[in-house]
């Protein structure tokens, strides 16, 4: 599981490296987030751009990553195509993560 | 393998990628519960017919029944919740019933059988967006 992250306006930009999150990778991602995330404070923005494919786990894996940031810090979630926005939808998970279109939309740029 | 044969049809990408999530529920639920450790040797079908209302799936293993011989539920696992208590599983099979329909499931001779079809036009789950048009004309 690759994950990369940079800091754009303050923000922890966190992106996926990956076609796909999975139930074979749903651990790794969540791990991975932790330790992208663990050493700053803030707010943080996941990019989906690469993403073509996520699952039941991988949202599973997406809402504990959110989770394991606390509830002072925030998750957004960025460029998801139409298979990940379906399944965000689908279980109106929609509604408890801020989406942006683009990644300059979600960093204020 | 599924997917590519599945595009290779010629059908749209929407109707791809509604095939891909449900088929790979269904698959993971299977490997996650229904085949166990020291139980080699079980086997899992997946069979696709398409037909006009959309493609038929039946997929058999014989691994363990579904709990208490029954199709899951097709509820949402509570999303209007607090932050802690949010759920990180449960979606699997409300992602099933949303995007199939006719599920059925049977157990006979040790064996498990889902039937469900996947409709080739997206059912119109209602959807309610903010200046973004889900079926432009």
């Amino acid at each position: 599981m690759n994950l990369s992250s940079s800091t754009k306006n303050g923000a922890l930009v966190v992106t996926v490296n990956e076609a796909r999150i999975d139930a074979a990778v749903a651990i790794q991602f969540k791990d991975k987030m932790r330790e992208k995330t663990d050493k700053s404070t803030g707010r943080v923005v996941l990019n989906l751009a690469q993403v073509e494919f996520i699952d039941s786990s991988g949202l599973g894996a997406i809402v504990a990553a959110m989770k394991q940031l606390g509830t002072n810090r925030r998750l957004d979630l960025t460029s998801l195509n139409e298979n990940v926005d379906r399944v965000f939808r689908l279980t109106r998970m929609d509604t408890v993560f801020n989406i942006h279109d683009s990644l300059g939309d979600a960093v204020g740029q | 393998m599924i997917r590519s044969e599945v595009t290779a049809s010629g059908a749209s990408a929407d109707f791809c990628g509604r095939v891909e999530i449900v088929v790979a529920e269904v698959l993971n639920n299977v490997v996650e519960h229904a085949l166990v450790r020291g139980h080699e040797g079980e086997t899992v079908t997946v069979e696709a017919r398409f037909l006009d209302n959309g493609c038929h799936f039946k997929i058999t293993d014989t691994g363990l029944a579904l709990p208490d011989g029954k199709l899951p539920e097709k509820h949402l696992p509570p999303f209007d919740t607090t932050h802690r208590d949010l759920p990180e599983g449960g979606f699997g099979w409300a992602l099933v019933h949303k995007l199939a329909h006719s599920i059925r499931y049977s157990r006979s001779k040790r064996t498990n059988q889902l039937s469900f079809i996947i409709p080739f036009e997206s059912t119109g789950e209602p959807i309610v967006t903010i200046g973004k048009s889900q079926n432009p004309p």
